[in-house]
């Protein structure tokens, strides 16, 4: 029964590594992103200061 | 809203940019259509002048009760319900090869009513449906 | 009202909303991924390769409509300088740059038992390779550009071109003769997919987004403190 769900009539192999793909993907994508953000977090102080502020730059950004 | 004079300067040079860009490809848009074509349906072979000797596509519906197999070689018609195109063919078939369902050929024109095909591509729509439903949408179709 | 764009605001909403995001992402995933693999029909022609579509149509909306917030965000940045959009799309980009790959991969993987090829150059698969070039080139030239206000000037530039492929890519099937089918799912009209299959295609869109939620929080808050970094 499990032989034949893997099997899916003959066309697990395409089935199978299309999810494995999909997967691996989005796992190392998802990874890569919290590790950069892991290094930069020993001075996550900075975006605690109000001086965060500035970032949005523009005086436009509260006015439209 | 009121924007500053500079913001307004750059809506100007874009909008000015994206009238350009967008006429440009809207002439090659025009010319694409006209020399890059995947595939020609069995009409637009009929309205070619010349038989073309180089590698095309045809694509269109297998026609039902057309497929034979004599000695490892195929022999099905290719229709758009109007014209019909006779197709040669020496390999394998894709699964979804099914008559009255549509293919992409390629390969070379022997003259305008018979194709040489080299590759077969199977061409499905964009039904998608358990067998149960598609069973009972046959007899539907029969009973009517 | 426009109090969400500021920064602050939004990492204190991102660190709260995380966590409940993930908790929907698992449960949505767990009932998309039984329904996809185990409790969805097999198609009629088929067989069990429709079961690929799960993960093809999804990824493929996604990297569209990914591109789509890039191109508008980078328009805001480079006309009315709210900078901030510039950050939003570079946080992006990654992100649809791996479902527009997901989506070409997958969907050869799909071509091969049922059209009988991997690849073919026909306009929707042209423009969706044009597409993940145009991904490409948009997160190299944030890496390649050391200047930071150069790199957001030409990122943008590339963001608003490369809109242009957007309309293409959905029209493609409509415009000219393509090995590819047209759209099951369109706006006017029914689908053409049976509820039982419509049902975990929905659901795999759903955890999808939400994935992409995420991992944009994620990234985000690191272009943030990486930009108040580099500027100091």
């Amino acid at each position: 029964m499990i032989l034949n769900f893997l099997n899916m009539s003959g066309y697990g192999l395409y089935i199978w590594l299309s999810y494995a793909f999909t997967a691996l993907s989005l796992i190392s994508l998802y990874y890569v992103s919290v590790k950069k953000l892991n290094s930069i977090k020993n001075i996550e102080h900075l975006y605690q200061s109000e001086k965060i502020e500035e970032v949005s730059v523009s005086a436009q950004a509260t006015k439209f | 809203m009121v924007f500053s004079k500079s913001t307004k300067n750059r809506l100007k040079i874009f909008s000015l940019v994206t009238i350009a860009t967008s006429l440009i490809f809207f002439f090659i848009y025009n010319n694409l259509q006209k020399n890059v074509v995947y595939f020609y349906a069995p009409q637009d072979i009929k309205n070619l002048t010349d038989t073309p000797s180089n590698k095309i596509r045809l694509g269109g519906l297998v026609k039902e009760g057309s497929l034979k197999k004599n000695n490892n070689i195929y022999f099905f018609i290719i229709t758009d319900l109007k014209n019909e195109i006779f197709v040669e063919y020496n390999g394998l078939l894709p699964n979804l090869f099914i008559e009255g369902k549509s293919a992409v050929i390629e390969g070379v024109l022997k003259d305008k009513k018979y194709f040489i095909a080299s590759t077969i591509l199977a061409k499905h729509d964009e039904n998608y449906m358990p067998p149960e439903v598609a069973n009972s949408l046959k007899k539907n179709k029969l009973n009517k | 009202m426009f109090g969400i764009f500021k920064p602050r605001t939004f990492f204190n909403l991102a660190n709260t909303s995380i966590f409940w995001l993930k908790i929907i992402l698992a449960f949505a995933l767990i009932v998309g991924l039984i329904l996809a693999l185990v409790f969805s029909p097999i198609d009629y022609l088929q067989k069990d390769t429709v079961r690929i579509m799960y993960v093809h149509v999804p990824s493929s909306w996604i990297s569209l409509f990914i591109f789509l917030i890039i191109g508008i965000s980078s328009f805001i940045s480079l006309i009315f300088k709210v900078r901030v959009f510039s950050v939003y799309a570079k946080s992006l980009a990654p992100i649809g740059l791996v479902f527009s790959l997901i989506s070409v991969v997958t969907g050869s993987l799909w071509g091969y038992p049922t059209w009988g090829t991997f690849w073919s150059w026909d306009g929707r698969l042209t423009s969706m390779f044009v597409l993940v070039l145009t991904y490409i080139l948009y997160v190299y030239l944030w890496s390649f550009i050391k200047n930071y206000n150069l790199a957001e000037k030409i990122t943008n530039i590339v963001g608003i071109v490369g809109l242009i492929n957007i309309p293409i890519i959905k029209f493609s099937v409509a415009w000219w003769n393509t090995l590819h089918q047209p759209a099951s799912i369109t706006l006017t009209a029914a689908p053409t997919i049976h509820s039982s299959m419509l049902a975990p295609l929905l659901i795999m869109f759903f955890s999808f987004c939400i994935l992409s939620l995420i991992i944009f929080l994620i990234r985000y808050k690191y272009e943030i403190i990486n930009f108040r970094v580099n500027k100091k």
